[in-house]
């Protein structure tokens, strides 16, 4: 078994722990429990980190990485995010999300290992650059975004119809950070995926990529809506439960639209962002 | 013949109110002069009198249980044969294991209150005082005090609001994640509405704006609060500047609308509110809670989350007799090790097993040794040891036997040779129960 299989193994396994580890103790206030899986997803994401910068330098260029590759890269942002937000502001039911989520994309990537993207060379330097990072980023954040929705839908429809919250809420945030995670998770998130959309919309043509697949209208219309919600909380001032249930639909059309890609296309370019 | 622990007592279970009250034993000039006298059999006592609970607790021999009741009876002036039908007994195990309920809240009419610890903290300060806690209760209370902490942190007996006041501030900070930055509004004024602007103040929120019909009251309130009073005719205009409102007038109609707190919550920016109506007829539209961002409780609701955390209350209350139970029987052991021949087993344990240690390690600098030398050298340190241990044996031993104050002799050994394991406190009276807690971290 070479390498890159045993360290993939253990980013799974590690994952693996770390996501039931996060939402048992969750649910169970075992803090001791979350503390050990925080950890232990950390480890995961190291590994997982080490695992794709060796294969993305062992490759002769961009081109040579497996639509697998860039399921994975999905996957260690949504970490990445995540660990972000709980290390400088202790948002730990983040990982309710993000770890579950970051878990099923890695595996979901083994079925893409051997599947090549079309990316031409000399466009490879703007697709990493531009295209993924922005796009992928833009992405955790909506996850994040999605995480503090739910959460918020559900304590809130509660506190409005007086009905018994959860034990494991009670250690949880309040309403407002809720909705200040929202707040945070559009304001950069949008201009992320805007970027991320408009580089891939150069690339595209360059490409000879096929312009109006679903996966591009698709994610037209998530800008849009992005976009909608964007204004609702810029200009409008919009906050609490409609903004979280918009976060909560568009990250949902997100994983639909990925869900879409991963199960009917053996088109490489269509498992890109 | 050995002594033995006893508690008798009567609650707000076993006993009316009128008859907790002539049997009270707050009065300072009754304690004073000692309820229990301590010369006889009785060697230890603590009297623990609260509104819902008066109980004495005693190290003793003999018949502790009658000689407590008579005494009890006797300072209130009343008879033996009154008192008894109300109250409970309890020895031995059966004794700890009360009090440990006791101080963990799980015998307190509110579950899991808090004050009922200060109180037993205050009793055995008293008791220590005037010299009538000695080695048992000593250990005892300490235990209580431990296991009272290590219920409220394994269990979430108190963490949820049992009164309606507390019941709000606890909703409130549901919604607001900084209270320190939440502006509160009180209307009309109400015991129940001054008790959870209250405790909003103490929860740290920023303001505190007061109104009333009556200007005057409403200056009166905000003064008590270091806030500000805003004329009744005004309210509408303040209330966009305000997080939490709390109403409580005798209005037969509502003062708040849901048509008006649209216009609120557009100058707020949609920031959240939350309402607290404590008046009956209502004051606040309940229309206003179909309004996003806004969160509406009136009494009723109030009432029925309390009733809820009370019931979830109760059902910690499982997990922390199951920790009282654990630990009764931990203290038991060590009450058990409280006679004398296994005190005499362990002293001379400790003392061989340190001698073994320090040969050990002076072997070591030795290097290797004749096994005849090896052999005198352990014969010498185990006539050290048996010589040591001599005197103190038969000190101990003549004690018990010539006065009743053997109990006390023990426990003083198992200290002084730390036969327990116990970290030593920096404070020698008040610090043992920290050690316990911070040996179980």
């Amino acid at each position: 078994m070479d390498i890159e299989k045993i360290l993939f193994i253990l980013v799974v396994f590690l994952y693996s722990l770390g996501a039931f580890g996060i939402v048992l103790g969750t649910l169970s206030m075992r803090f001791t429990l979350k503390g050990l899986a925080n950890r232990l997803t950390q480890a995961g994401f190291l590994l997982h980190t080490l695992l794709l910068a060796g294969i993305f330098f062992q490759r002769e260029d961009v081109t040579a990485l497996s639509a697998g590759y860039f399921v994975q890269l999905l996957a260690w942002s949504l970490i990445l995010v995540y660990l972000g937000a709980w290390h400088w502001l202790r948002f730990s039911f983040l990982g309710l999300t993000a770890a579950p989520l970051a878990l099923l994309l890695t595996i979901m990537s083994m079925r893409l290992s051997n599947v090549q993207n079309l990316l031409p060379e000399h466009l490879s330097a703007l697709f990493f650059g531009l295209h993924i990072w922005a796009l992928y980023l833009s992405i955790g954040l909506l996850a994040m975004a999605f995480g503090a929705g739910v959460l918020f839908v559900y304590t809130e429809g509660k506190l409005k119809k007086k009905a018994p919250l959860a034990s494991f809420t009670k250690d949880m945030p309040s309403l407002s950070t809720y909705d200040k995670v929202n707040y945070a998770a559009v304001i950069a998130g949008f201009p992320l995926y805007t970027l991320g959309l408009m580089s891939g919309f150069i690339w595209a043509p360059m490409a000879k990529e096929v312009v109006e697949n679903p996966k591009v209208l698709l994610s037209l219309f998530i800008w849009v809506l992005y976009a909608i919600l964007f204004y609702q909380r810029m200009a409008m001032r919009y906050r609490g439960r409609k903004t979280a249930v918009m976060a909560i639909a568009i990250f949902a059309i997100s994983v639909l639209s990925f869900g879409i890609d991963y199960t009917v296309s053996h088109h490489s370019s269509l498992l890109l962002p | 013949m050995n002594s033995e622990l006893h508690l008798v007592g009567l609650n707000y279970k076993t006993a009316p109110v009128e008859v907790r009250e002539r049997f009270a034993l707050t009065d300072p000039a009754i304690l004073e002069k000692g309820v229990v006298d301590l010369t006889g059999d009785i060697r230890e006592c603590m009297i623990l009198s609260t509104c819902n609970r008066v109980e004495l607790l005693a190290v003793g021999v003999g018949d502790v249980k009658s000689r407590l009741l008579d005494s009890w009876a006797g300072v209130r002036g009343e008879s033996t044969d009154v008192l008894q039908p109300y109250t409970y007994a309890y020895r031995g195990e059966e004794a700890v294991r009360h009090l440990f309920t006791v101080a963990s809240s799980l015998d307190s009419m509110v579950l899991g209150e808090p004050q009922i610890l200060g109180q037993l903290k205050d009793a055995y300060r008293y008791a220590l005082e005037k010299r009538q806690a000695k080695g048992i209760l000593n250990r005892l209370l300490h235990k209580a005090f431990s296991v009272a902490k290590r219920v409220r942190t394994e269990t979430a007996i108190a963490s949820s609001a049992v009164s309606i006041s507390y019941a709000a501030v606890e909703l409130a900070k549901r919604i607001f994640d900084d209270m320190k930055k939440t502006h509160a509004m009180l209307i009309g004024a109400g015991e129940m509405a001054e008790l959870a602007a209250t405790h909003l103040v103490n929860a740290g929120i920023a303001s505190v704006r007061v109104s009333n019909r009556t200007y005057a009251r409403a200056v009166q309130l905000a003064r008590q609060y270091n806030g500000e009073a805003v004329p009744f005719e005004a309210l509408l205009d303040h209330l966009a500047e305000v997080d939490i409102v709390i109403s409580s007038t005798g209005a037969h109609e509502p003062i708040i609308r849901a048509k008006d707190m649209r216009e609120v919550l557009r100058k707020r920016k949609n920031k959240p509110m939350f309402f607290i109506d404590i008046a009956v007829p209502r004051d606040i539209d309940p229309d206003v809670n179909g309004l996003d961002n806004i969160y509406l409780y009136d009494i009723d609701d109030l009432k029925e989350v309390v009733e809820e955390n009370l019931a979830g209350r109760r059902e910690e209350a499982l997990r922390g007799h199951a920790i009282v139970a654990e630990e009764t029987a931990t203290f038991c052991t060590w009450l058990d090790s409280l006679e004398l021949q296994p005190t005499i087993v362990e002293l001379i344990q400790r003392g061989d097993c340190i001698a073994r240690a320090e040969m050990e390690r002076a072997l070591k600098k030795l290097g290797p040794l004749p096994d005849e030398a090896h052999k005198v050298l352990s014969a010498m340190l185990s006539s050290v040891v048996k010589r040591l241990n001599h005197e103190p044996i038969m000190f101990l031993k003549r004690r018990v036997e010539e006065d009743d104050l053997g109990v006390q002799r023990i426990v003083m050994v198992r200290r002084m040779f730390n036969l327990d394991n116990e970290i030593t406190p920096d404070d020698p009276h008040l610090g043992r129960g920290a050690s316990d807690d911070s040996r179980r971290k």
